[in-house]
């Protein structure tokens, strides 16, 4: 039945397939699971410039429900781990200790982080609804070049018992004002459990609210609904291969963004004789800094080579006769996967060494190489210019 | 502070820069529809600011061009602007900063020479200003960012636009601004106010474009005396309605544009009027599922005179609206790639609206019916098109 939707191809192999309004009912996400299992199943593995329009589309809807899915349910564990170490220790005298002697803070690091690096895998999806600035801060708030959080969750300590987050603002929202919260060494040091467990109820409770508004607003976007039927053509994406060329300039903005905010500010590589400052790169205080942008390479190849292992960008570069730009874009991707896993095994000293510093530059060099290499064949893509829309005021 | 003088017409203490009339249109909708778009733009006098592919943000003017491809000149301000605001003598043009910017470029037409005008301390610019009717004042919505207060700057035009005082904006984040004229005594004439949409979104240079109070914020319209003084403030019926974009038809009606800071999917009604003594906003008639197409975020309002109608733009979905103002009724809904700009022919009926593709086009004031477009390649008109006749 599934295949029915499929028996017709379009003069440039774009197909519209059959209409979810939800990926988030686990019938249907089995359902189109199987029709991609199927679908895979028939694209030869040596064939490498074959690509199969409809897995394509249908594959990054599913792993961003996936993640976005993955995401609740760590802040859920978060939140449930916030109540539970709490509500155990706030009648007791472990209450008045300073946090870095609280037994709950290892056990409340792990889930946050769990937390955090989740959301690294949702951060370089870089299509629809929830690549908005504000939406993106509420789940973490950086980059926070004035430590603005520091000082709002500070602020919200010393609400009391009776924490109103919305005073905060948004630099309290998310894992960035609960990472304070966990990690920060002078809070760590001088603030007790009794002192900071409203604070973090009422963050872990937002982060989880948060989280649940991303998959929501996900799945009653307009985007995903015109993403889905791109093959039929439609206001956002005139076809399957125009919103594959939205995919690819996409990730060349997410490559732009890790090699500005991640790289380049924190490492200091404006001038040769500065010195990295830790504090500006996200997640120093929990250490996932180096770690995220491991990750953020790793994500961004999956997004480039497919969703599903197949059908990405790449292929159809491949299929367009875009070989050579679609070999240099893989090279590249190679380099940085190499050079993020040194950096990464280098852990804080890499932001205090000479050696680090002279490896960032590099990384951030081939970043700026790859953010090329992605915009090269997007001249045949046709894409449609966004100056207001995307950027209004 | 400054006076207004009163010998000016209603509709230039109303909205000074889309008066004037200076250049006088050659053609009419009807003659527009069968002319070739080269001819039809003869007599166009429009700014706006612009990215250009070449040479990046600029301010973009025509003024009596016979063809606005060639004419049109173009002034590099090494930032991007937001509205370009016309004195009404039509001496100068001033593209103002958009948040957070901290500069004016100031072109004066009769030297032929700009300059650029620096913010004061702890101000910058949130993108639009407004010349009194005698060109002797310019009025700028500021931000005092580290007391996250709303100002209105006020600039000395033949001191070189040496800024002499502020006012509260009575509100946060302060965008456009506009003249209303509030009715006198019997004799007197009439009262030039200062309406403000105060989007109520606090914003700190330090985190530049990121909304930091969503939760909290309190937009609102308020209705300034010259002197500064409050006369009336009116609050959208939802919190997180940023109230943005405004403009003032002939009777006084205040048509405001809202950009929703909530979700997309739950937009509430994103246009609304006012009239000065009304004691709430009232909302167009149209259907709720429209906001949530607009992807809850509009651009630019724009009213006509010789038409009861106001065009407003909403770029997020590609997509302009027509209103009919008596009425509140939805005319027609127009499909225009990023358009963002629109502002009302003096004289014609017809509105002219701008895209970031490079597109020009002239609406139908009455219908709604396209009479001409042009590209122009490589520039990216921004979100504000003013009329500089």
């Amino acid at each position: 039945m599934f295949f029915s939707y499929f028996s017709t191809y379009g003069p440039d192999q774009d197909r519209h397939p059959v209409r979810a309004t939800s990926f988030a009912l686990p019938l249907a996400a089995c359902f189109a699971t199987l029709a991609l299992s199927s679908f895979s199943s028939s694209v030869p593995a040596d064939d490498q410039a074959s690509f199969d329009y409809d897995a394509f589309i249908l594959s990054n809807e599913q792993l961003q429900n996936r993640q976005m899915q993955q995401l609740i349910k760590n802040n859920q564990d978060f939140q449930h781990g916030v109540i539970l170490a709490c509500g155990q220790t706030i009648s007791s005298s472990a209450a008045a200790q300073p946090l870095n002697q609280w037994g709950h803070l290892k056990e409340l690091q792990i889930l946050w982080k769990q937390s955090a690096q989740q959301w690294q895998k949702i951060q370089m999806f870089p299509l629809g609804p929830n690549t908005d600035t504000t939406v993106r801060l509420n789940i973490t708030f950086w980059p926070d070049k004035k430590n603005l959080v520091e000082r709002k969750v500070e602020g919200l300590i010393k609400q009391g018992g009776d924490v109103d987050l919305s005073l905060g603002g948004i630099a309290v929202q998310g894992l960035a004002a609960s990472e304070y919260l966990l990690y920060d060494p002078r809070h760590l040091q001088h603030a007790t459990v009794q002192q900071t467990c409203p604070a973090l109820q009422a963050i872990s409770e937002k982060s989880l609210a948060n989280s649940q508004a991303l998959l929501t607003r996900w799945q009653e976007s307009e985007f995903l609904e015109h993403w889905h039927d791109a093959g039929l053509g439609n206001d956002t994406f005139a076809s399957i291969t125009q919103a594959t060329g939205y995919l690819l300039a996409g990730l060349a903005q997410s490559a732009e963004i890790v090699a500005k905010d991640k790289v380049y500010k924190p490492f200091r590589l404006n001038t040769d004789q500065a010195r990295s400052n830790v504090y500006l790169s996200e997640n120093w205080r929990s250490g996932l800094n180096l770690d995220n942008i491991q990750q953020n390479i790793t994500d961004i190849e999956h997004l480039y080579l497919g969703a599903d292992g197949h059908n990405g960008p790449h292929r159809l570069l491949l299929k367009k006769g875009f070989t050579a730009e679609a070999e240099a874009i893989q090279q590249q991707l190679s380099t940085l996967k190499e050079q993020a896993s040194q950096l990464q095994q280098m852990q804080q000293q890499a932001f205090a060494q000479t050696e680090g510093r002279a490896l960032a530059k590099r990384f951030y060099q081939n970043l700026k190489q790859l953010e090329q290499a992605l915009k090269k064949p997007l001249p045949s893509f046709n894409l449609a210019q966004k100056f207001n829309s995307r950027d209004g005021d | 502070m400054p006076n207004m003088p009163v010998n000016m017409s209603r509709r230039q203490l109303i909205q000074s820069g889309l008066i004037g009339c200076a250049g006088l249109s050659l053609f009419s909708p009807a003659v527009l529809a069968n002319t070739p778009a080269s001819s039809a733009t003869h007599g166009l006098q429009l700014a706006s600011s612009v990215k250009t592919d070449a040479a990046g943000h600029q301010m973009l003017y025509l003024t009596n061009g016979t063809d606005y491809s060639k004419d049109a000149k173009l002034l590099p301000s090494g930032w991007r602007g937001h509205q370009v605001a016309a004195s009404p003598d039509g001496r100068y043009l001033v593209s103002v900063a958009r948040r957070p910017g901290t500069q004016l470029l100031v072109q004066d037409r009769q030297l032929g020479k700009h300059n650029l005008i620096d913010a004061t301390t702890d101000r910058h610019f949130y993108g639009h200003g407004l010349f009194s009717a005698d060109s002797q004042y310019l009025y700028c919505s500021e931000n005092d960012y580290e007391n996250a207060q709303g100002m209105i700057g006020v600039y000395r035009v033949d001191e070189g636009f040496k800024r002499i005082g502020e006012w509260s904006s009575q509100g946060v984040g302060p965008h456009q601004i506009a003249w209303v004229y509030a009715k006198q005594a019997a004799g007197q004439p009439p009262a030039p106010l200062l309406v403000v949409a105060n989007g109520g979104i606090e914003t700190h240079p330090d985190y530049p474009r990121i909304k930091l109070n969503l939760d909290t914020m309190q937009p609102n319209i308020s209705y300034l005396d010259l002197s500064g003084q409050l006369i009336q403030q009116v609050t959208p019926p939802h919190h997180q309605l940023s109230l943005r974009h405004l403009d003032v038809a002939p009777d006084g009606q205040v048509w405001v544009g809202a950009q929703y800071q909530g979700e997309v999917h739950e937009s509430p009604k994103l246009i609304y009027s006012h009239k000065l003594g009304e004691d709430k906003l009232t909302a167009v008639g149209a259907d709720d599922t429209l906001w949530p197409q607009l992807k809850a975020y509009i651009a630019s309002v724009a009213c006509h005179d010789q038409t009861d109608t106001v065009c407003i733009t909403a770029p997020r979905d590609n997509q302009i609206t027509l209103w009919q103002r008596s009425s509140g009724k939805l005319i027609k809904q127009m499909s225009q790639t990023d358009c963002a700009g629109v502002c009302a022919h003096p004289t014609q009926p017809y509105y002219l609206v701008s895209g970031g593709d490079g597109t020009l086009a002239a609406y139908h004031a009455g219908t709604g019916h396209r009479l001409w477009q042009q590209t122009l390649n490589g520039v990216h008109w921004d979100n504000h098109l003013s009329w500089i006749g």
